[in-house]
């Protein structure tokens, strides 16, 4: 069992990794800490997609691609967010989000 | 490609069904549809009818029919069962009502314009080519069933559309009442029809499929007796008789004719009313059997041509007229089924619901009923059509020479047929003299174009229907036609004399019944209140009912009761607690979405594993 | 044998390095576990055959990402927090939700484990080729999937002109 590495290993590994971008995005104080947390949540389900892409023989590899289009999306995700980010910084000059309450 | 129309045709007959809740739920959430959308897509359903039903007529010819059966509710060996039976008859008549509900439904956008509850109408339109296709496609009697009640129902929706108006309303209801006499006579007969299958079949299924309605038909005359087969067959057909107004129940047409014309137009006299023709065509193989239920379609079917048309010869009002010979005509086809002519019967069925729907139309082209001016004029298109009606001209002409020849064998038949024939060129044209022609008004154009291309599929008929020679019933309507030219010309108005009040009356029948059937069902309610309150007033009764509501006062309010005062507090309670949750903090709203998923999820896990350990897996 | 040799310590790196980012109080070190995880998060994918997930992975996760989310740090002058983390009731109510589903799972696993222990744990012994999943992936993009790729192409076309448009 241990040996054997299967679909539910990795599985699992993307399971972990979501739960601790969950806590992540509710826990953190700091903008940029929540924007990481995201990008772990996201990881995450590209190693579920690419699991399933790999173990499901009638998907044809189709979790690859969807794993890539996830990446891309994430990155323009970052980049708005981060502007977003930027733009309201100009006005509080702080990065606690407790400080952002009124948007 | 081979067989797409048959294929499909049941997406076309589901189209208007679609369309009709989508009105009403848009209704319901008030939302505004413009009139030009809604009216684009319930033509857009008629059309696709057209087309589809055409496609199937030929793919029926070319491959035979087909049918679709999904098993509604199966209780033994009793199967009810719903589906679409796409065979010859029922493509010809869905032919017929697609494309008259096409030229009726163009017609009534520009009739109905003033109307402020257009929406509703054309809701009921849809509704009415739905119920009107789930019956003719039906595989067995019980969707048959089904389908005669949607009818009913849509009929008494539309006559009483402006039920502001107490009489219009009140005839609605009256329609609604007869049509039930002949619906529970059909259950009646459905009944035993199963009653007698289930009893005398051999193990099979009982699903009164119409595949195999001679076995049926053999069986059930093999275990009844002569006047039992008889009465079961009377059953059914008077089913088929209220819905086609013959005699006794022909008055509910009258009625009807207070739903706005085009109504008037498209159920009361091109499409619903040929139901009754339907069914009796579909029953045919029960009914060959017995020599008597035959004669006796025959002799009504006659009877009933001959004395609606003696009632129509002395109405004043238009309306009234055609609803007259509406029944006049249908009993003819009637008498042509009996004859076993089945063919003539659709035939006359198609060009007579044109010629009606051309009458009718043009009727409502100068008369709407929103217009100010309330004088009765006729249009051209009127007198064409009452051409092709009395059969001095186009298909009319053709199909009378066809009832001519049918009758051939009873000297007798061919007789009142032409009595008939007579009577029908006088009412008609007795109208077009009475009132003055129509000069000077436009209507609009959808109306226009729509009485025109009414007039055009009746010309076209002269061609597709064979046989046109000027025999005896031409010169017998001819005959007729000259004879209403010299009443109109003699006596301006008969409303004076005793014949013309009994005939114009109809024969008092509707009185008979608001009289004698009315008080007779006063005193039945009379009689059952006499009891009631014999009852009521029982001493001892009274204390044990008291007593009984005491107990049923404390269990209701003990233990019905308490799980919902429970089931209040628990909510207050958690919904105090879940006050804070309220923070305008995104974060604080992610955590009790995780929390509340994650409870989901185990509550998911735990009952699927309840579920597999207990009841030992799914499926 | 040589897969769960790798697999072990890439996970263990992962889960680890993502909670000390989370727990982290300098948001330099945060960022920096933060590469370490999606760096081995690019093995992972390598392990499963998706090597050009992999190199993607590596490029967007391990390069650009970090690159965009550092400039930020030093644009904005981010404060180290005295408290990495919020404490009071949404703590608990997390720590809560994050239990319950971890249990439900580990029991979701553990009953799949039990229904059917043989084909799960086994290694899918399909003889991969980067050259046939390459095949598979470009087939996806420029057939099935060409209009979603079509429209990812123009989203990131309307970014860059956005962001750069906006940032003058």
């Amino acid at each position: 069992m241990l040996n054997n590495i299967g679909i539910y290993h990795y599985l699992i590994l993307g399971f972990i990794l979501f739960l601790t971008g969950l806590c992540g995005v509710v826990l953190s104080r700091n903008i940029i800490k929540i924007l990481i947390s995201i990008e772990f949540m996201l990881t995450a389900v590209n190693i579920n997609f690419t699991t399933f892409g790999l173990h499901c023989k009638n998907l044809a590899f189709d979790g690859y691609i969807f794993a890539l289009f996830y990446i891309a999306a994430g990155a323009v995700e970052l980049a708005i967010a981060l502007y977003i980010f930027y733009a309201m910084y100009r006005e509080k000059q702080t990065s606690n989000i407790e400080d952002y309450g009124d948007v | 490609m081979s067989e797409f129309f048959t294929d499909n045709l049941i997406w076309v007959i589901l189209y208007p069904l679609w369309i009709f809740l989508l009105i009403g739920t848009a209704r319901l959430f008030a939302i505004r549809m413009s009139k030009k959308l809604l009216t684009l897509i319930t033509l857009a359903g008629s059309g696709l009818g057209i087309i589809f039903s055409c496609g199937a007529l030929i793919n029926t010819f070319l491959y035979g029919g087909k049918e679709f059966v999904f098993t509604f509710i199966k209780i033994q060996n009793f199967l009810l069962q719903l589906g679409v039976n796409i065979d010859k008859l029922s493509a010809v008549y869905m032919l017929l009502l697609f494309t008259i509900s096409f030229i009726i439904q163009l017609y009534a956008s520009s009739y109905m314009s003033r109307e402020p509850k257009y929406y509703r109408f054309f809701g009921y339109l849809n509704l009415f080519n739905f119920a009107m296709c789930f019956l003719l496609t039906s595989p067995n009697l019980f969707q048959i069933y089904a389908g005669w009640e949607l009818v009913g129902l849509v009929s008494y929706l539309l006559i009483g559309f402006q039920y502001v108006n107490p009489v219009k309303s009140k005839a609605a209801v009256k329609t609604f009442i007869i049509n039930r006499i002949g619906d529970t006579a059909l259950l009646a007969g459905i009944l035993c029809l199963i009653y007698i299958m289930w009893t005398y079949s051999v193990p099979g299924v009982v699903t009164l499929d119409f595949s195999d309605f001679n076995i049926i038909s053999s069986i059930v005359y093999a275990h009844t007796n002569n006047f039992t087969f008889f009465i079961l067959c009377l059953l059914l057909f008077t089913g088929a008789m209220v819905k086609s107004a013959q005699f006794p129940f022909h008055t509910w047409l009258q009625d009807a004719m207070n739903a706005p014309t085009p109504v008037s137009a498209l159920i009361h006299s091109a499409t619903m009313v040929a139901a009754g023709v339907f069914l009796t065509i579909k029953l045919l193989p029960l009914f060959t059997l017995s020599r008597e239920i035959l004669l006796f379609i025959v002799i009504l079917g006659m009877f009933t041509a001959l004395f609606c048309s003696l009632c129509a010869i002395c109405q004043n009002n238009v309306k009234s007229v055609l609803a007259y010979s509406t029944s006049a005509n249908l009993g003819l086809m009637l008498a042509a089924v009996g004859c076993g002519n089945i063919d003539l019967a659709v035939i006359y069925l198609i060009v007579h619901g044109f010629i009606k729907a051309a009458l009718f139309l043009s009727y409502g082209m100068t008369n709407n009923e929103y217009a100010e001016d309330k004088s009765i004029t006729l249009p051209p298109s009127f007198i064409i059509a009452s051409f092709a009606l009395a059969g001095l001209a186009f298909a009319g002409l053709n199909c009378k020479e066809l009832f001519f020849e049918t009758f051939k064998q009873n000297t007798f038949l061919r007789i009142e047929f032409l009595l008939a024939a007579f009577m029908c060129a006088v009412y008609i044209f007795r109208l077009c003299c009475k009132y003055p022609l129509a000069t000077g008004q436009r209507p609009h154009i959808r109306e226009q174009i729509s009485v025109w291309l009414l007039l055009l599929i009746i010309t076209a008929g002269t061609f597709a229907v064979s046989g046109s020679q000027l025999g005896v019933p031409f010169w017998t309507a001819f005959a007729g036609a000259i004879t209403a030219v010299i009443i109109s010309i003699k006596a301006k108005d008969c409303n004076e004399g005793a014949v013309t009040k009994i005939c114009g009356g109809g024969f008092f029948i509707d009185r008979f019944y608001t009289k004698y059937i009315y008080s007779l069902y006063g005193k039945l309610a009379d009689t059952a209140n006499m009891i009631d309150s014999y009852i009521s007033n029982n001493k001892l009764l009274l204390y044990l009912s008291k007593k009984a509501v005491a107990i049923a006062e404390f269990i209701e309010k003990y233990i019905f009761e308490a799980p919902v005062k429970l089931c209040v507090i628990c909510t207050k309670f958690a919904s105090r607690e879940l006050e804070h949750a309220q923070t305008k903090n995104v974060q604080t709203y992610i955590a009790y979405g995780a929390l509340i998923a994650g409870i989901i999820f185990t509550a998911i896990l735990l009952t699927y594993t309840f579920v597999i350990n207990n009841l030992g897996g799914i499926g | 044998m040589t897969t769960a040799l790798i697999f072990y310590p890439t996970a263990l790196i992962i889960i680890i390095f993502s909670i000390f980012s989370i727990l982290s109080k300098k948001i330099v070190y945060s960022l920096i576990s933060a590469i370490v995880v999606f760096m081995a998060a690019g093995l992972i994918f390598y392990l499963l055959g998706a090597e050009y997930n992999a190199v993607i992975q590596l490029a967007i996760y391990g390069l650009a990402v970090p690159v965009l989310l550092a400039m930020a740090i030093m644009f904005t002058d981010v404060k180290n927090e005295k408290h990495a983390i919020v404490t009071g009731a949404r703590k608990f109510v997390i720590i809560t939700a994050v239990l319950l589903i971890a249990m439900s799972v580990v029991y979701l696993t553990a009953i799949a484990v039990n229904l059917t222990i043989g084909p799960i744990f086994s290694t899918i012994s399909t003889n991969l080729n980067s050259f046939r999943i390459f095949d598979a992936i470009t087939d996806g993009f420029f057939t099935s999937y060409i209009i979603a790729f079509e429209l990812f192409s123009i989203l990131l076309l309307a970014v860059v002109a956005g962001v750069s448009d906006n940032a003058k």
